[in-house]
């Protein structure tokens, strides 16, 4: 597959070699364009483009792969897991063209958030905060770069071993954490400041572990199942008709502009004509 | 530590992936270049008061993903903008023919009176430039947008870009184009102005005066 890569660029390249300086920046094994650890995340990142077509490169993928070959060690291995992640965990177009799956997840945490933790939801409400601006990276690249490493690697456990509702439980759980905290903001801008680093100054690894998986219970599969499916028709619904508007949008303009051309010609013809 | 403002407004930082809008936020809030910075996956934010025609107005800055694909989870996003930065790169001509799509996505899906200024990014790279002046100039005109070419890198222009935005915001609040009290303006009203709101008109002009000193 790298042999093929090499033979013909995949569509995804470009990004992919964009994003590659800027993946774990903090990680000294990925500091460097030229290290060792960049160059097999190169290789891991373009051979899933030619594995998977239709998903090809997404942007944060480069996360998982990143976390994958620093754990595993091997290339090879560090490109199942990718797969393993993205085509069995996580569910079908978790990255997609449109990422539907990712944004339906986002409805269904809101629901539970409203459900398991109705104060902070509220409060939340109140100040027009949309926690899914945050939790739609955590879900994303599933908390890389949002948890302190030592906490990360132990959702990881769970995440890969359970698949992901451990993700819902951990972001409930993270918000559980820091109700208190949460509550006590009054400002909309103060909100969006605390929420986009809160998580990166959790310590109680156990304490977080124990909140997601005996607070948020009952947690039936059932129930997320049944959830994402009734929300994965209403986005898709929604996809399609943002997709109308702007058809129409864009064909107004095009009216519009071949419109304009044709009165500079006019204009050219006689010079103050009145608008009508 | 929230601050007093006149006005609050929401900006946001559009345009194609790695034309480095996450760096022109970074020079603008924090006053330098952002060195191995993370690509952004959803949105980043950032917020700084600036000092515009003697009020002070609060910026709260969205920096959205560039990756196409991320466009149907950042429209989410335009709502309620009052300004934005359509960021290109002049070194990339790719990502300056994708402009038509993002100002179509601004367009329909912020405030009908968004005010965008176009930002052809990494002024810098000048060796490598694939988009002229004169060429974006005649864009930004055509579609009614203010222009500069910027660079992260050095600062140069980023504080104008942002300020340029505000001002022109600001001006049209004060010729009456723009209603702050409109829903989905993208524009509120800070504490500072809400308690000359409160006060009396003659008051309101005195304190105006005082201000400008």
């Amino acid at each position: 597959m790298w042999e093929k890569s090499q033979a013909t660029p995949h569509p995804a390249a470009r990004q992919i070699q964009l994003d590659l300086h800027r993946t774990l920046t903090g990680n000294q094994r990925f500091s460097s364009p030229s290290s060792p650890a960049t160059q097999q995340l190169h290789r891991v990142l373009l051979a899933f483009s030619w594995q998977n077509p239709t998903i090809g490169y997404c942007q944060g993928l480069n996360r998982l792969a990143a976390l994958a070959l620093l754990v595993l060690q091997d290339e090879e291995e560090a490109f199942w897991c990718l797969v393993a992640v993205v085509e069995s965990i996580m569910p079908q177009e978790y990255y997609s063209k449109t990422l539907t799956a990712s944004q339906v997840d986002q409805r269904v945490l809101k629901e539970l958030m409203a459900e398991k933790l109705p104060r902070l939801s509220a409060h939340l409400e109140q100040l027009q905060v949309d926690a899914s601006h945050f939790t739609f990276n955590w879900f994303l690249v599933a908390f890389i770069e949002s948890l302190p490493v030592h906490i990360l690697l132990r959702v990881w456990d769970a995440f890969l071993y359970e698949g992901s509702k451990v993700l819902f439980r951990y972001a409930l759980a993270l918000f559980k954490y820091r109700e208190e905290d949460i509550l006590k903001i009054q400002d909309k801008v103060d909100m969006y400041q605390y929420l986009r680093f809160f998580t990166k100054t959790i310590t109680d690894g156990r304490k977080l572990m124990s909140i997601a998986f005996s607070d948020m219970n009952p947690f039936p599969m059932r129930l997320l199942s049944s959830r994402r499916a009734a929300h994965l028709e209403r986005v898709q619904a929604e996809l399609s008709e943002l997709e109308r508007i702007q058809q129409e949008y864009a064909a107004a303009q095009d009216a519009e502009r071949a419109k304009r051309s044709n009165k500079d010609l006019d204009a050219a013809g006689s010079e103050d004509e009145d608008e009508v | 530590m929230s601050e007093t403002y006149d006005f609050l407004f929401k900006f946001l930082v559009i345009g194609s992936a790695g034309t480095g809008k996450s760096c022109l936020l970074h020079q603008f809030i924090e006053n330098k270049f952002k060195q191995d910075s993370n690509h952004t996956i959803g949105v980043e934010f950032g917020s700084r008061v600036v000092n515009v025609g003697g009020k002070t107005v609060k910026l709260q800055i969205w920096d959205t993903a560039g990756q196409e694909r991320f466009r149907s989870v950042t429209r989410s996003y335009y709502r309620g903008a009052a300004g934005a930065l359509l960021v290109y790169d002049i070194t990339s001509r790719e990502t300056y023919n994708a402009l038509t799509n993002w100002l179509t996505d601004a367009r329909t899906l912020a405030s009908p009176n968004i005010v965008i200024i176009l930002c052809g990014n990494k002024k810098d790279l000048d060796a490598d430039r694939e988009v002229t002046f004169l060429e974006a100039s005649r864009f930004a005109q055509e579609n009614e947008l203010m222009f500069l070419e910027t660079s992260a890198l050095t600062g140069e222009n980023v504080e104008e870009a942002f300020l340029k935005c505000a001002r022109t915001i600001l001006n049209k609040i004060e010729s009456g184009e723009l209603d702050p009290e409109r829903m989905g303006s993208g524009i509120q009203y800070g504490d500072a102005s809400l308690r000359q709101l409160r006060q009396p008109r003659s008051t309101t002009a005195q304190t105006k005066q005082q201000c400008n000193c």
